[in-house]
């Protein structure tokens, strides 16, 4: 029943603190509406604009142009026809690539030869350029390879000894091995996306947040005005009190996930493919840790804005150390044995393991050992040193 | 009076480092009664409190509410006491409506908000939060949460401090009417008027030790000139005059108005002695008293307060 009412006012407490609920709620959404308008900007696949100058105009080139529209690589425009002309174009950002197809000088006798085709990038592009250049570079082999093949065909057609025959189709056999595109496939079992992961990492960022510096500053709050102290006057066991704020703190932290789900999911898009009962545990868990992490930094703060600044201190080099917007394995090897013990990092690793790449649960139990470790550790510091009055 | 003790408190002592903060204090607080700790900031009078309370432990010595020791049987006492702290704030986004409807769940037996409410007149700030109320009516839902148990002993630390003389006074009604509900009153002050107004008894507290503990009559009679004399002559006094008037009683310069004097006399006879020897001079102001508290007080530490009580301040000449 006391319980029932703590739990009812702190809730009250915390809905009703629009600068608490601001970090909650508004600041972990704002990223998500960054990072998802970004991924939009750009749909999977698509290397950018792509003017298409054909000089050549003939039946090859034509061929050529539908190639390249069928990969679906590029934006196909055809508005230029002057290369300089493009070319400026692609210098001003309006476009990113220039293509200049023109007939061949070899061209010989009316018999049509793969035309010249040359393609300008532009510099700033360095992240695309390549993956453009070795496209056309493929498909110029492809073209090649199936002007070949219509030359054996050609030849195979006409009256030829039989081992001669046999020469040719064992040749042929081997290019249309070779016109085969190599088999690719995305290392996990699901296609991630950046935005995918940056969400997950975006959720336990919120998560982190909040319940570190809210809580912290909450209980520093209570403790400089002496509402602790005052509570210590009644006969209620404080610890049924920090219970309730606790309990209350952890529901919230769920109504957060709530609304960015609604948002990173709902509007946005960004996928959680398996687990939402494990999604589900690794936030109670990290609410627990960071709740527990937020009581750590007030039992040292000694005013609400000394513990306002500890936990940002805390939560901001936690926020680049724990990978929310970028896989951790990407560090330096030594670096990254330090940094994956740190409380942020297991917690995201762990969610994307198993929410994203589809990786069993029980794989995950060092993570979910490290999180308790700290969550004990931290837990026992903050009982042994937290202090409700002055003495 | 009722001899029956709420609070008894024997050779208090409290040590913080090597800093005495209370040097062996001792004292009751009988039932009913309103008690006043007097004394300036820092001299312990919140330190008492918070012992007795159980906030804070002593050194040595011991405390006890209602028979009950303050160390061993603390659950018991706070579900009887009420406590009303120094400058202490309440949740900030609650109502207070809300605030003492959490508080009256800590406890077995209590007041409902509403009845708390209307008990001071603060029925239609029920909706409102705390910081939202004037710096008196802050003070005064501090006492209102302090009684939502319905309270046999009743502390209040400084209940006045910072308050314009109105909302002071409006605030000594409160604590005369919890009072008159049958209940034990102790309160600490620095202000001596406020003493005087409401405490029936006063121990007087400096650095840590009670100086003088009585009925705030009983003190002011108890000292050696009791009878008070201000006088503000129209030119300066002559040295022959000065020196008799002081072989008379107690002479001083008024701290707050420039060129008074105040004379302390020992009775009626040398009362009459004084004024004849005034009776030649010509005077702007005079005026025959009772000794007051800060006299006693100042008699008794050899400070005046801070300076806060006007035309109440006098030094040694």
């Amino acid at each position: 029943m006391k319980l029932i009412k703590i739990f009812i006012a702190s809730v009250k407490m915390v809905y009703r603190d629009k600068i608490a609920l601001f970090w909650a709620m508004a600041f972990p959404l704002m990223f998500v509406a960054l990072f998802g308008l970004f991924s939009m900007g750009m749909t999977a696949n698509n290397l950018g604009k792509l003017a298409y100058i054909d000089a050549a105009a003939d039946e090859l080139s034509a061929q050529l142009k539908q190639a390249v529209s069928d990969a679906g690589v590029f934006t196909i425009t055809e508005n230029y026809t002057d290369p300089d002309e493009a070319k400026k174009a692609m210098r001003n950002n309006r476009i990113s690539f220039v293509l200049v197809v023109e007939k061949s000088q070899t061209s010989e006798g009316g018999k049509t030869v793969f035309p010249t085709i040359t393609l300008y990038t532009d510099v700033k592009n360095q992240n695309i350029n390549a993956a453009a250049v070795s496209f056309f570079d493929g498909l110029k082999r492809q073209f090649y390879a199936a002007a070949m093949i219509a030359q054996i065909d050609y030849v195979l057609g006409l009256d030829i000894d039989p081992q001669a025959r046999r020469f040719y189709s064992d040749f042929r056999k081997t290019l249309q091995n070779a016109m085969q595109p190599i088999s690719h496939q995305e290392g996990g079992k699901n296609p991630v996306t950046y935005f995918d992961m940056v969400f997950v990492g975006l959720i336990c960022m919120g998560i982190m947040n909040y319940a570190v510096t809210g809580f912290a500053i909450h209980l520093a709050a209570m403790r400089e005005q002496k509402i602790l102290k005052r509570l210590l006057t009644t006969p209620l066991p404080i610890r049924r009190f920090m219970l309730g704020e606790i309990l209350a703190y952890i529901v919230l932290a769920f109504a957060q996930l709530g609304v960015m789900l609604t948002v990173g999911v709902g509007m946005f898009g960004a996928r959680i493919y398996a687990g939402w009962w494990f999604l589900f545990l690794l936030v109670f868990l990290g609410a627990l840790l960071f709740l527990s992490l937020g009581f750590l930094l007030a039992a040292f703060a000694r005013t609400a804005n000394a513990a306002s600044g500890m936990a940002n201190g805390i939560a901001i080099p936690l926020m680049f150390l724990g990978g929310v917007f970028f896989p951790l394995e990407v560090l330096p090897g030594p670096f990254y044995q330090v940094v994956r013990f740190l409380p942020l990092a297991p917690m995201i690793q762990a969610m994307r393991s198993v929410c994203l790449e589809g990786d069993p649960v029980s794989a995950q139990l060092p993570r979910l050992l490290i999180m308790l470790v700290w969550l004990v550790v931290v837990a026992a510091l903050g009982l042994a040193f937290f202090r409700f009055s002055e003495e | 009076m009722n001899s029956e003790p709420a609070i008894e408190v024997e050779d208090l002592v409290k040590v913080y480092g090597d800093r005495r903060v209370l040097k062996g204090i001792s004292f009751q607080v009988w039932k009913n009664e309103v008690f006043g700790l007097l004394g300036e900031n820092g001299a312990g009078k919140t330190t008492t409190l918070e012992i007795i309370e159980g906030l804070r432990t002593a050194t040595s010595g011991s405390t006890r509410v209602l028979g009950m020791d303050s160390q061993n049987d603390l659950d018991r006492i706070k579900d009887r006491i009420g406590v009303q702290l120094q400058s202490s704030a309440y949740f900030e986004h609650l109502t207070l409506e809300e605030i003492l409807d959490l508080f009256r769940s800590f406890y077995g037996k209590g007041l409902e908000p509403h009845e708390l409410l209307s008990m001071v007149g603060m029925e239609d700030f029920r909706r409102m939060r705390v910081s939202q109320l004037s710096g008196g009516l802050k003070q005064r839902f501090s006492i209102v949460a302090a009684l939502v148990n319905d309270p046999e002993v009743v502390f209040l630390d400084e209940p006045t401090t910072g308050l314009d003389p109105v909302a002071r006074r409006n605030l000594w009604e409160l604590v005369r009417s919890i009072k008159e509900q049958g209940k034990t009153v102790i309160l600490t002050s620095h202000y001596l008027e406020e003493v005087e107004a409401l405490c029936e008894r006063v121990a007087i507290i400096k650095e840590g030790e009670i100086l003088a503990l009585d009925t705030v009559a009983s003190l002011v009679l108890r000292q050696e000139n009791p009878v008070r004399l201000d006088f503000l002559p129209g030119q300066e006094l002559s040295g022959e005059v000065l020196s008799r008037l002081s072989s008379l009683g107690t002479l001083k310069e008024s701290h707050g108005k420039a060129g008074e004097y105040v004379l302390f006399l020992k009775d009626l006879v040398a009362l009459k002695a004084a004024l004849r020897e005034l009776e030649p001079l010509e005077l702007n102001r005079i005026a025959v008293s009772t000794a007051n508290l800060e006299d006693v007080f100042v008699r008794l530490t050899g400070s005046r307060m801070t300076g806060e009580e006007e035309g109440l301040a006098w030094r040694v000449v």
